[in-house]
């Protein structure tokens, strides 16, 4: 009896052990070598924002007709100490932001004169670009720091990643 | 002995509780926010937040006061629902799951639906953010305000809107929000040369050195401009995250992965593993355990 009792835990544990090994691995299922990563156990939170870590919150007012800019200005413009979303890392957009100091940085947007509407799942609609019109409030956080330094920026300048056309420029 | 059996039965059990993975937040009145006084952890797997993607959840008003415990719970647990039945069904997404931080918002805004136009013109619906978002989640890189009311949604530019059971939606709009990636549905979008992905010519197709491994360049036109457009990826016509419609949630293919491993490797990784078959069918996975 007791040997049977010490089998099942002995393939009890080695059931978790195994499942264990596969949670450590992110990879589980493919054919590229595994990454090994180390998972804390413990709860960590993220870290607060570094002194450099800051950003410039733009709300700029698009006058939209049918998805055209008619008319760009700056409505606010606020300097927050913060963690910058990762502009940097995304590889396209629509428009390309400039942002101009003693170097200049460059990064794409989705262009906010459009809403991408979905392929809703209730009927036959499939997935469709939407204009818009009228005034929208488009907000852009600009980064202020990049690779671990404060970068200086003097002016954001929006443009169209394909044709080049200017769309907004402001010093701030 | 009866106390040898119930302690290799508890340790047994405690063992097989690690297969039923999922991830458990409990959130609790002594949680403080990450940022400002309405953004608060829900997974995080990166410390440092310059090297992860940051992905807040909004709720809408249906959730209720989120300063009350139990509704918080409630919107946690569907967020982590999202987490694991949306975005980690893209191996893409799951495979860099250690840049990926998801936070969750305890101000909520509202999504309501519009008539169509005079025309019959579907129009997107009223979208009202919580002040918020510009300050405490000013440092997001994919917002997506939850709502329970049934309608069809609208995103783009790193903020979008969805049901919480809208998992393909969610994920294809982060698709573009995160990491750029351009639709490869025909024919109404506006088009653009990604490289790999999207191609202004067939020779610029057949000749880049980057799609050697999985080219296949197929044609489409553009409905907007009747512009014509070269896939890389034309062996791809279904389960593909920027391109087909459903319940599901589509994979990337190897062209999608190759934008976002650059976005990984920006982000200083380059050890994230290349999903190892694209486009499949729904997968089952291993969830890690909580950090």
């Amino acid at each position: 009896m007791k040997t049977l009792i010490t089998t099942t835990f002995l393939l009890l544990v080695a059931v978790g052990a195994s499942a264990q090994l596969t949670h450590n691995s992110p990879t589980t299922n493919n054919t590229n070598a595994p990454v090994t990563i180390e998972v804390d156990k413990t709860p960590k939170p993220a870290a607060k924002p570094k002194p450099y870590q800051k950003i410039a919150a733009l709300t700029i007012a698009l006058n939209l007709e049918a998805g055209k800019v008619t008319d760009a200005r700056l409505l606010k413009n606020r300097r927050l100490n913060s963690v910058a979303p990762k502009v940097f890392a995304r590889q396209a957009g629509d428009w390309q932001v400039t942002l101009i100091g003693e170097r200049e940085y460059s990064f794409y947007v989705i262009s906010p004169a459009y809403r991408e509407a979905e392929a809703h799942r209730s009927s036959d609609n499939r997935y469709q670009w939407v204009a818009q019109d009228g005034r929208i409030d488009w907000p852009l956080i600009v980064p202020l720091y990049k690779d671990g330094k404060a970068i200086n920026v003097e002016r954001v300048l929006v443009r169209d990643a394909k044709t080049g056309e200017r769309i907004f420029e402001a010093r701030i | 002995m009866k106390r040898y059996l119930l302690v290799c039965v508890g340790i047994g059990l405690s063992m097989l509780s690690q297969l039923g993975c999922e991830i458990n937040r409990t959130v609790s009145d002594d949680d403080t926010p990450f940022s400002g006084s309405t953004v608060y952890e829900l997974f995080i797997s990166q410390r440092d937040n310059d090297k992860a993607f940051n992905i807040v959840f909004v709720p809408d008003a249906s959730y209720g006061d989120l300063s009350i415990t139990a509704n918080r719970q409630a919107f946690v647990d569907d967020m982590t629902d999202v987490i694991e039945n949306g975005y980690w069904q893209n191996r893409a997404y799951f495979n860099g799951l250690f840049h990926f931080n998801y936070y969750y918002m305890t101000a909520s805004g509202s999504v309501t639906e519009r008539t169509p136009d005079a025309n019959g013109n579907f129009r997107c619906p009223t979208v009202v953010w919580p002040t918020q978002v510009d300050t405490d989640g000013a440092f997001a890189d994919q917002l997506v305000l939850m709502h329970q009311n049934e309608l069809r949604d609208c995103g783009g530019g790193g903020r979008a809107t969805a049901e919480p059971t809208s998992y393909r939606t969610i994920v294809h709009e982060t698709g573009h929000g995160l990491f750029g990636l351009p639709d490869e549905y025909c024919c109404d979008s506006f088009y653009r040369e990604v490289r790999p992905i999207i191609y202004a010519t067939q020779a610029g197709c057949l000749n880049d050195a980057d799609n050697a491994s999985w080219r296949n360049c197929v044609s489409f036109t553009s409905s907007r401009d009747g512009s014509t457009w070269w896939r890389s990826q034309g062996n791809i016509t279904t389960n593909l995250i920027m391109r087909n419609t459903g319940n599901e949630v589509w994979e990337s293919g190897p062209a999608d992965w190759f934008i976002m491993d650059n976005a990984y490797q920006a982000l200083g990784s380059p050890n994230v593993a290349a999903p190892a078959d694209f486009a499949p069918a729904r997968w089952s996975y291993n969830v890690p355990p909580a950090p």
